[in-house]
């Protein structure tokens, strides 16, 4: 793989979706609701300021779960296939390059404009946050920012592995909102309801917790910033009783899984989808 | 080097639209082969065969180009002519032989591209200026920035770097298209309908620049579906009907067939089209008519003997013109 032909692709990748509308709507409502829910959540904090950032990444929890996964697989299922619906990817696959670079180079590319959304976000919200007085806590903040990155990369990765196969830009759409749908809803309501109906084990439970990406996130977040698992019901309890000490590098390497599974199997699959 | 193209040989700074400075090789007649590859082939094709599911885009196609010829793939719309050009190429899997100066496109697809500057039938328009285009395509093969600016210059789009690329006109945006083929030095540029979206003076400025980069040595293969195209620059045309290369002609056996299965339009009063088509073929003429207008095949037929027949038979011709495109690559 040459390195030059990579990073040409990675860049011009960027630019390109730093400059996107859709990028831009999205990267726009992302820093609103982001800055707006630290205003919000600091504006009933009673000694000014205490502890701003903790109450913040607590609240923004929510807001991350809903929007990271939303924005970073639908950013990934566009990627790939809306270039081979409007032969684009043809004229660059008529380049002297290889598919293995323009598969990478487009994954970094894509990933290098998410994150710096994120931090566009975060960074605007710590600048509410500081100026309101908040003080304690950055670091707790800064976890925050580090596990939300790891989950849109992972969100990208399978939104990147549905656009190496699907040739229309709105099925892969469709798929990855539906994926999104699971995750949110199927996930959290029917991991519940199994419970009730099914009368569930706490292993079986947290199984089906550790399956899906959001859970995951959700746990490690809690768990990392030292807060106790319990609030997350038996799931958390048992979390904690079956890996104890090891609970933290395993939520981090499945979410870690996430990111790097779907691209090895993401890369078979568009270099045996014929361009038309 | 960019001063010295804008400038004519007298020093004179040359004018806006002027043609460009013709090398000193302009002289030189490249050699032309027809089929059956020899030492001077630089692309030769056997048996070609592209299959989508159960349609076949390119059937059992055998060709060969020599190093500085021009080639054009003509045919009808879907005839599988862009199809070729993709297993050239190397971004289309396909059955059969196909070596582009020796390499195989499928085995060797890398080296292959760089022999080869590509010029789509449209040229992508991704949010980015001129210039960075071209420096994209640039690092894409591995090629200097310079030399990037250099082919911008050259094409006489120096000037519009800052400009965004979907902001060009269709005639710049060909332009552009062909600075970032000619990009990495290639030795052969392929190109697919590449003045389908242009205007007449479009059309003319490119097909110039083709000749001219032919008169350097340049080897090209180009699809089209205009005749005026072919002519202008084909040395040999292969004519594609239904994934099959039905003829390897020369200019003068394509201009031949062209005037053979030329149509003749004949503009006569308003619904008469019908009744006049019906006369003519009670004279053994092949025509059809529509509304106000009589399309007739022309098969060496002189032109005055149908005027005359329906003036003879009490139609007023109006007005009258050739299409020369009418023949489809069938024979």
């Amino acid at each position: 793989m040459d390195r030059t032909v990579v990073i040409a692709i990675a860049t011009r990748e960027a630019r390109g979706g730093l400059r996107n509308r859709w990028f831009l709507l999205y990267a726009a409502v992302f820093v609103l609701l982001i800055v707006a829910f630290s205003w919000v959540t600091l504006s009933g904090t009673d000694v000014t300021g205490q502890a701003g950032f903790a109450r913040t990444s607590a609240g923004l929890l929510n807001l991350m779960l809903l929007m990271v996964p939303l924005i970073g697989l639908t950013i990934g299922a566009q990627s790939l296939v809306s270039e081979r619906q409007d032969r684009s990817l043809d004229y660059l696959m008529a380049q002297p390059v290889g598919a293995s670079e323009v598969f990478v180079g487009k994954y970094l590319g894509a990933a290098f404009a998410v994150v710096a959304m994120l931090l566009l976000g975060f960074g605007w919200a710590a600048v509410v946050l500081m100026l309101q007085g908040g003080s304690a806590d950055l670091a707790d903040f800064g976890v925050l920012i580090a596990l939300t990155t790891l989950l849109a990369l992972g969100m990208l990765s399978l939104g990147y592995f549905i656009s190496s196969f699907a040739e229309q830009t709105a099925a892969a759409l469709g798929i990855a909102l539906s994926i999104w749908l699971a995750f949110i809803i199927v996930g959290d309501l029917g991991i519940m309801g199994s419970a009730l109906v099914m009368d569930l084990k706490p292993g079986t439970l947290l199984t089906l917790t550790l399956v899906n990406p959001l859970d995951t996130y959700k746990l490690l977040s809690v768990e990392v910033r030292h807060s106790s698992l319990e609030v997350l019901g038996p799931a958390g309890t048992f979390a904690i009783d079956r890996f104890g000490d090891r609970l933290v590098p395993v939520l981090l390497s499945l979410e870690a899984l996430w990111v790097a599974l779907p691209l090895p199997l993401g890369y078979q699959l568009f270099k045996r989808t014929e361009l038309r | 080097m960019i001063v010295a193209l804008r400038r004519r040989p007298d020093g004179r700074r040359r004018l806006a639209g002027e043609p460009l400075p013709l090398p000193a090789m302009a002289d030189a007649v490249p050699e032309v082969r027809l089929l059956g590859a020899t030492d001077t082939t630089y692309v030769a094709v056997t048996d070609l065969t592209k299959r989508y599911g159960s349609s076949t885009a390119v059937d059992r196609a055998t060709f060969a180009v020599g190093r500085g010829e021009a080639v054009a793939l003509w045919g009808p719309n879907g005839a599988g002519k862009t199809t070729v050009l993709r297993c050239l190429l190397g971004i289309a899997r396909y059955d059969g032989h196909v070596a582009v100066d020796g390499l195989s496109p499928a085995r060797d697809g890398r080296a292959v591209r760089r022999r080869i500057g590509f010029v789509p039938q449209e040229l992508p328009t991704p949010n980015l200026t001129v210039g960075e285009m071209a420096c994209y395509v640039a690092d894409l093969k591995r090629a200097s920035h310079a030399d990037a600016r250099a082919r911008l210059a050259l094409l006489g789009i120096g000037d519009q770097t800052d400009k965004g690329v979907a902001d060009l006109s269709g005639g710049m945006r060909q332009r552009l298209s062909l600075a970032l083929a000619l990009i990495g030095d290639p030795s052969i540029l392929l190109l697919d309908e590449p003045t389908a979206n242009l205007d007449v003076r479009g059309r003319t400025d490119l097909l110039e620049m083709l000749r001219h980069l032919k008169r350097e040595g340049m080897t090209i293969v180009f699809s089209s579906h205009r005749p005026e195209d072919v002519l202008m620059l084909a040395d040999h045309i292969l004519s594609i009907t239904g994934g099959a290369i039905e003829a390897d002609l020369t200019p003068q056996q394509f201009l031949e067939m062209l005037q053979a299965h030329a149509r003749l339009l004949l503009h006569v009063d308003e619904n008469r089209a019908p009744q006049a088509a019906e006369t003519l073929g009670r004279l053994g003429f092949v025509a059809e008519g529509q509304g106000s207008i009589v399309s007739v095949a022309l098969r060496g037929e002189p032109k005055g003997r149908v005027i005359g027949a329906l003036a003879r038979a009490g139609f007023d011709v109006e007005d009258f013109e050739m299409e020369r495109g009418a023949w489809t690559g069938q024979l």
